[in-house]
């Protein structure tokens, strides 16, 4: 697997480099600003890379304008943007970059601390899928809303409501709760009637992202029920 | 209101030059000495000749009562030359008393210069209000009037030797024609100066009017009565007849002279009390236009020609600058108003105001200080609009401060705290199967120090997000409220349009909102909190309402009165309204300015 890191900070840039290589994977470069990392990528066109979200020379959201970027260049390349503040319009507009958007993941900073699974998460999105940071989730999903909806949700449904807005597809969701896929199909229809937000199976199969994104407007949306 | 004046008026309405006013001071002074002592010599020598009753007590009385007169305008007016004419006109009358000595060259000077105080008394006709002459036309009415009333006596001395004594009531019937010439002369001059003045009443303003009005009146009466005379002379009436209309004419224009006075006296208060109102009704926050002023000063003393300058020099007290060095027509006069020493206006106004000094000073005066609040109130605003920027850019630099702190943190430390955190990860969590007791123990503690720094990496997150949350800069008031929402232990209903506003602002109504919705669940125990941000105009209106305890007040040193701080100093205010039970309203309004400067 090759991988190009896009970090500002050099030790944690080197820290970074030095964890994933020792993970079995190949770090084909490293950059700091946003024009060095779009000459890395067209130059290494790597499977996976690794953005910070705050870059120079603004450190508002340059790394999201180099994932659009790549993404307009080199469609194949997964793109894993790292954001120290887990902000849900970042992360839909990760997802929103194509009409299916595939090998995408939003994942919060501190997830550095957690070197296993940070490696997974670069192995998913280089294998096409789309990640969200499940503490962002959490967090979506604890909030206080007046008559909440949730409430109408079992403890089961919730969990597979908070791995659908991770990017888990419905085999992942299996595999995380140890069910078959069918069990969480039946939840799925319960939680799409109980809360009118997934749309239609048609759709859902055709991309795992419009069901987060759906998910996620209904989550960070302050609706109140 | 003297000090007024005194500060405002530098060069109070008068003469132009002091030491000419003392030089006719002093020449007046002199003319009424001489007048008087002529009244008494003349009063003496014809008391034996005069017939009795009233005419005489008029006759002789007339002389010294317009030297009296003329010696008080001559004090009094802005005109001291009207005075002095006066003065020497009741001087000059008691020299027709002379007519009544048997010394025959006093008799001689009595005959020939009896009639010269009417010459006088047309000269001051023609002389009002001002004091000078001013026309040819009045001019060569003047010097004829001298000149017949001298002539026509000395041709008829020359001609009918006259025997002395004469005085009023004793006049022979004329034994040449030169009493006729004199008779026709003197009807034609005092008809041409009646015309004259006649005209200049029906052209002239009622500014002027008003102070020369009733001396006016008064020479027509003893013009017309001049006239009667002189017509009764030509058809061969009794003496009687000339005296009796002489000494009713001289009756009726002493009783004018005190009545004239005691008018002008209450007409000038009733006028200074007009003009008093009408000025006090200027807005006194702002220069006054010069045209606005000058209207209202107009009004206020009647004068419609008035005009009033700003001078150019005073232009950082000045909006209007001077519209031209003040140019001034005929019969008007320029009085500037001063304030510590420096002309602050001028105005251009009819000389004759100058005849009415009580109501023009007060008039000046206050004009003047209305120009003065103006220009102080201009100087106020002026500083209090520099304090607010001045307090906006410290602001501003602060919420910079703030920001570079936070980025110092956020990218600095932070970020090596992240590259700790992950090396001590790779330590922790190996597996455990068969590894030495020693190992397993270094990787136990690097599990420690692993969840010990994650706490403080995120307990330092907080902190940066609590000096600028960077939500803001990214996604603006709209994202950085929603990530409140996010995390806040209450439902919160935003309404926050997204758009972007100036950074203080944002940066205001951000810690507003925080402080607010925190006040809620923290202090008043809410269960729900509405957050609205609304642009009206150049202005931000946010509010956070929430359904808790209520009673919140801004006390010294509270949150909300240090809330309230921060907000006026990138001008705004809150208002906050929280009966008991009630719960609260809290309510920012910022204005949406770029700092400048």
């Amino acid at each position: 697997m090759r991988i190009g890191i896009v970090e500002d900070q050099p030790l944690l840039r080197t820290a970074l480099a030095e964890v994933l290589s020792a993970r079995g994977m190949a770090v084909v470069g490293v950059a700091g600003d946003p024009a060095e990392a779009l000459r890395l990528g067209d130059r290494e066109r790597p499977d996976v890379m690794l953005l910070d979200i705050r870059l120079p020379p603004t450190f508002v959201d340059e790394g999201l304008q180099i994932a659009e970027a790549m993404r307009r260049r080199h469609p194949t390349v997964g793109l894993l943007v790292l954001s120290s503040h887990a902000e849900v319009a970042f992360a839909q507009r990760l997802l929103s970059m194509e009409e299916d958007t595939r090998g995408v993941g939003y994942l919060l900073k501190e997830r550095v601390g957690e070197v296993a699974e940070l490696a997974d998460a670069v192995r998913r999105v280089a294998g096409g899928e789309v990640i969200v940071d499940r503490c962002l989730i959490q967090r979506l999903m604890a909030r206080p809303r007046l008559g909440d909806p949730l409430d109408r949700l079992s403890p089961h449904e919730r969990r597979v409501l908070a791995l659908v807005a991770e990017g888990r597809s419905n085999l992942g969701i299996a595999e995380q709760m140890g069910c078959q896929v069918g069990t969480v199909e039946k939840h799925l229809s319960a939680i799409t009637g109980k809360l009118r937000l997934i749309p239609g199976d048609a759709r859902a199969r055709r991309g795992i992202n419009v069901r987060v994104l759906a998910t996620l407007a209904f989550l960070g949306g302050t609706g109140t029920g | 209101m003297s000090i007024i004046v005194e500060g405002a008026v530098g060069r109070q309405p008068g003469p132009d030059n002091p030491t000419r006013r003392a030089a006719v001071a002093r020449r007046t002074a002199v003319a009424a000495g001489a007048g008087l002592s002529l009244a008494a010599v003349g009063t003496a020598l014809s008391s034996p000749v005069a017939p009795t009753g009233w005419i005489t007590g008029a006759l002789h009385s007339f002389g010294v009562l317009l030297i009296v007169a003329g010696f008080v305008v001559s004090a009094r007016s802005a005109a001291p030359r009207i005075g002095w004419l006066m003065v020497c006109c009741g001087g000059l009358y008691h020299l027709g008393d002379l007519r009544a000595s048997e010394q025959p060259w006093l008799f001689m000077v009595g005959f020939c210069l009896a009639y010269l105080w009417t010459a006088v008394l047309a000269h001051i006709a023609l002389a009002l209000p001002t004091g000078r002459v001013d026309d040819a036309v009045s001019r060569a009415l003047v010097v004829a009037s001298y000149l017949a009333a001298v002539g026509t006596q000395v041709g008829r001395f020359v001609a009918e030797r006259p025997q002395p004594p004469w005085w009023w009531n004793l006049t022979p019937p004329p034994t040449s024609p030169w009493a006729t010439i004199g008779s026709l002369t003197y009807a034609a001059l005092t008809l041409a100066v009646l015309v004259v003045v006649a005209r200049r009443w029906v052209t002239s303003t009622r500014l002027r009017r008003r102070p020369a009005g009733p001396i006016w009146a008064a020479t027509m009466v003893l013009g017309a009565a001049g006239l009667t005379v002189a017509v009764a002379a030509r058809v061969g009436a009794p003496p009687a007849v000339h005296v009796g209309t002489l000494a009713t004419a001289l009756t009726l224009d002493l009783l004018v002279i005190p009545l004239v006075a005691l008018t002008r006296r209450i007409r000038s208060t009733r006028a200074q009390s007009h003009a008093a109102r009408v000025l006090l009704g200027l807005d006194g926050r702002q220069l006054p236009h010069p045209a606005r002023l000058g209207r209202t000063l107009a009004e206020a003393v009647g004068d419609p020609a008035l005009r009033v300058t700003y001078p150019q020099g005073g232009g950082a007290l000045c909006a209007h600058g001077d519209l031209t060095p003040p140019a001034r027509e005929a019969g008007q006069a320029v009085t500037a108003i001063r304030r510590h020493g420096a002309v602050i206006a001028r105005i251009i106004h009819d000389e004759a105001l100058n005849e009415q000094l009580d109501v023009t000073r007060t008039a000046f005066g206050i004009a003047g200080l209305a120009i003065e609040n103006a220009i102080l109130y201009r100087a106020q605003q002026a500083r209090i609009e520099e304090l607010r920027h001045s307090r906006l850019r410290v602001s501003t630099a602060g919420f910079e401060e703030r920001r570079r702190i936070q980025r110092d943190l956020h990218d600095g430390a932070q970020q090596q705290l992240y590259a700790v955190l992950m090396l001590l990860d790779t330590i922790r969590d190996a597996p455990a199967a068969g590894v030495p007791a020693e190992l397993h123990r270094i990787r136990a503690t690097a599990g420690r120090a692993h969840l010990l720094l994650r706490d403080a990496i995120s307990g330092l997150q907080q902190l940066t997000q609590g000096i600028y949350p960077a939500a803001l800069l990214g996604h603006g008031l709209a994202g950085a409220v929603g990530l409140l929402a996010e995390v806040a232990p209450v439902p919160l209903d935003v309404r926050v349009p997204s758009r972007r506003w100036p950074r203080h602002v944002e940066v205001t109504a951000y810690f507003f909102i925080a402080e607010g919705v925190a006040n809620a669940y923290k202090h008043a125990r809410a269960e729900r909190v509405t957050v609205v941000a609304e642009e009206r105009g150049p202005r931000l209106h946010v509010e956070v309402t929430d359904d808790g305890d209520g009673g919140a007040t801004a006390r010294p040193g509270s949150g909300l009165s240090g809330l309230r701080d921060r907000i006026a100093a990138v001008g705004g205010d809150l208002t906050i309204a929280s009966p008991a039970g009630g719960g609260t309203r809290l309510a920012a309004t910022l204005a949406l300015e770029e700092p400048c400067g």
